[in-house]
């Protein structure tokens, strides 16, 4: 399995240390930067080209879906997942104009791993709430 | 012309005229320059019980026992002859020995003739007796209601007064003297709930009218008066008057204006404070809930040992705390719209109305064509209440299966339309939907008060083939 250079992308600081523990159960993947907003996340995004951005969707300054195509504009290679607290198919639609591979709600982090996995093999992954609890 | 043509045209035009004297109502007699009565119709004869003999070549002074011997009326009509003062709307009050008690309006004018070149008067006697006589009945009557604190008048039939009762007075503040002889609506500058003619128009046909009437006192301050006006008839069924009663219900109103703002405030301050929970819900809470099911998530990857009982409790754990989250996400959705905020109305309402198919199974097509321009927050804010509320009313009453959301905006207007093709709303339960009875902030009536408190008006249009509801919203 090839290694991944992750971004990961949101204004709370717990849920950003605890992705950060999440992915580090994967050894051959590194979480290369931090960014609490969105205008953050462009700059850290064209400084450190990472393979995988996880990108919230409210965020001060810029939100996510907003930050998105700027960065797919800047590094074409970087896979965006859209890792958010809102739930409805308008999200998952402007995710997928905005240039996203996927989409996952963050109550369902346990599916995070499995969604990083796909979309870093450029495999798009739209998770809604018909994903099991189990995984 | 000869001589012989000029006669023969005299006289065809005196039977002329004789013939009109002859067939009007009002009494009509011809005086000399000395007030000697040359002639008098049918009418005049009938109406003061005489006969041609009696009063031809009369003077009018002496004409019966005198009672037309008044010099005031003696001397104007002696005016009417040369200077040609015509005489108008000259009243006489006289008892008459065989006609009884009349009262009079007297009308006269030189006539002028080929032989006696405007020397003749043309006297018109107008009898109002009857009239005035029911008029004076009804003033008798009003009068015992002098201690009502209703407001009680009588206007004739052009709205002049001619009764105004103390009530009137503490009511609108002008004494009988100075409101009787006015027109009533110039007085009062009455506003009618419709155009006047049509207002008018209805009272005549249906006889009465009921209902409330905006009037000015004579501190020129606004008061709000239920009305009850009555035509009033003389003994020969013709109208001849209105009765008028009416009662200040100015601090009822005011009462009521007082409560719908606080309704509709109420209503205002709850979507703030639900906005407020449903944010603190789904950023704070929310937030929390989601690390919580990162950090769990993450433990169980790092669990290599496999300990069954362990594993099938941090499976549960994460259950729990997924549901949490999901549960948390939800009631802030239902509290509060996530997108309106940020995304603003269209994609507001593109979120419930795909929520509401999915647990209604009612199909909404919905067309908002307001610009990419936002409306003020307040307005987006009200329209989705309302689109949300209508929603729900469609799905729990109306039994349709698609309904229909529209959203324009003209000249500083914006109309929301929410229609369905139900079966209707029953006609008294329409009815007390508009009244000011029931439940405040629910339902229709909520809808109206959060419409209302934004300068809006609200209709709803009930028929068996379906229900529309059309908020209108003044903007900017």
């Amino acid at each position: 399995m090839a290694g991944l250079r992750i971004l990961i992308v949101d204004d709370e600081k717990a849920v950003r240390t605890a992705l950060g523990r999440l992915l580090g159960t994967r050894e051959e993947w590194v979480v290369v930067g931090e960014a609490a907003d969105g205008a953050e996340a462009i700059g850290k995004a064209k400084e450190l080209k990472p393979d995988v951005v996880i990108m919230d969707v409210t965020l001060p300054e810029l939100n996510g879906l907003a930050a998105t195509p700027e960065i797919k504009k800047a590094i074409p290679s970087a896979e965006i997942l859209i890792f958010t607290q809102h739930e409805s198919s308008q999200i998952i639609r402007e995710a997928r104009n905005a240039g996203a591979s996927g989409y996952l709600l963050k109550s369902q982090a346990n599916w995070l791993v499995t969604a990083v996995e796909a979309i870093g093999q450029h495999k798009p992954f739209f998770g809604g709430k018909n994903l099991s609890a189990a995984r | 012309m000869n001589t012989d043509e000029r006669n023969v045209k005299a006289i065809e035009s005196r039977a002329y005229a004789e013939t009109m004297a002859e067939t009007i109502r009002e009494s009509v007699i011809v005086l000399d320059e000395d007030l000697r009565i040359i002639s008098a119709n049918r009418a005049f004869l009938e109406t003061f019980r005489v006969t041609r003999r009696e009063i031809e070549n009369r003077l009018l002074s002496e004409f019966n026992s005198g009672e037309w011997n008044i010099p005031a009326l003696l001397s104007s009509l002696r005016n009417v002859v040369g200077p040609k003062v015509e005489l108008r709307n000259y009243e006489i009050s006289r008892d008459f020995p065989e006609a009884g008690q009349k009262f009079l309006v007297v009308n006269a004018r030189q006539v002028a003739s080929e032989d006696n070149p405007g020397r003749w008067i043309l006297l018109a006697i107008d009898d109002r007796t009857e009239e005035r006589r029911t008029i004076e009945d009804l003033r008798k009557q009003t009068e015992l209601l002098q201690l009502a604190h209703d407001a009680i008048m009588v206007r004739d039939v052009d709205g002049v007064i001619l009764f105004w009762n103390r009530g009137a007075q503490e009511t609108y503040g002008w004494s009988p003297a100075e409101a009787c002889g006015n027109i009533s609506h110039q007085l009062l500058g009455t506003q009618f709930p419709e155009p006047f003619e049509s207002w008018q128009e209805k009272l005549l046909s249906r006889g009465s009218w009921e209902g409330e009437l905006v009037h000015l006192r004579k501190d020129r301050r606004r008061i709000h008066v239920a009305s009850r006006q009555v035509l009033q008839h003389d003994q020969k069924g013709r109208t001849i008057g209105v009765l008028e009663i009416n009662r200040d219900i100015t601090s009822r109103k005011d009462a009521e204006e007082a409560l719908r703002n606080l309704s509709g405030r109420l209503l205002q301050l709850q979507d703030e404070e639900r906005r407020r929970i449903a944010r603190e819900l789904h950023d704070s809470t929310g937030q929390s809930l989601a690390a919580l099911v990162i950090h769990l998530s993450a433990v169980s990857a790092r669990i290599t040992e496999i300990d069954l009982t362990a594993s099938e409790m941090l499976r549960e754990a994460i259950d729990l705390s997924q549901k949490a989250s999901d549960e948390t996400r939800t009631l802030s959705y239902l509290l509060y719209p996530p997108t309106l905020d940020h995304a603003g109305l269209r994609s507001a309402l593109e979120w419930f109305i795909d929520g509401f198919t999915q647990r209604s199974k009612v199909k909404v097509d919905l067309d908002v064509s307001i610009g990419q321009e936002r409306l003020a927050e307040i307005v987006e804010r009200t329209l989705f209440r309302i689109v949300q509320e209508s929603l729900t009313n469609i799905f729990r009453h109306s039994g349709s299966d698609t309904a229909s959301v529209r959203i324009t905006r003209r000249l500083g207007i914006v109309r929301l339309e929410v229609a369905d093709k139900g079966k209707g709303i029953p006609d008294d339960v329409l009815a007390a939907l508009n009244s000011s009875g029931g439940q405040l902030g629910v339902g229709i009536r909520g809808m109206r008060e959060r419409v209302r408190q934004l300068g809006g008006w609200l209709q709803v249009k009930s028929r068996p083939d379906g229900t529309t509801i059309i908020s209108s919203l003044p903007v900017e």
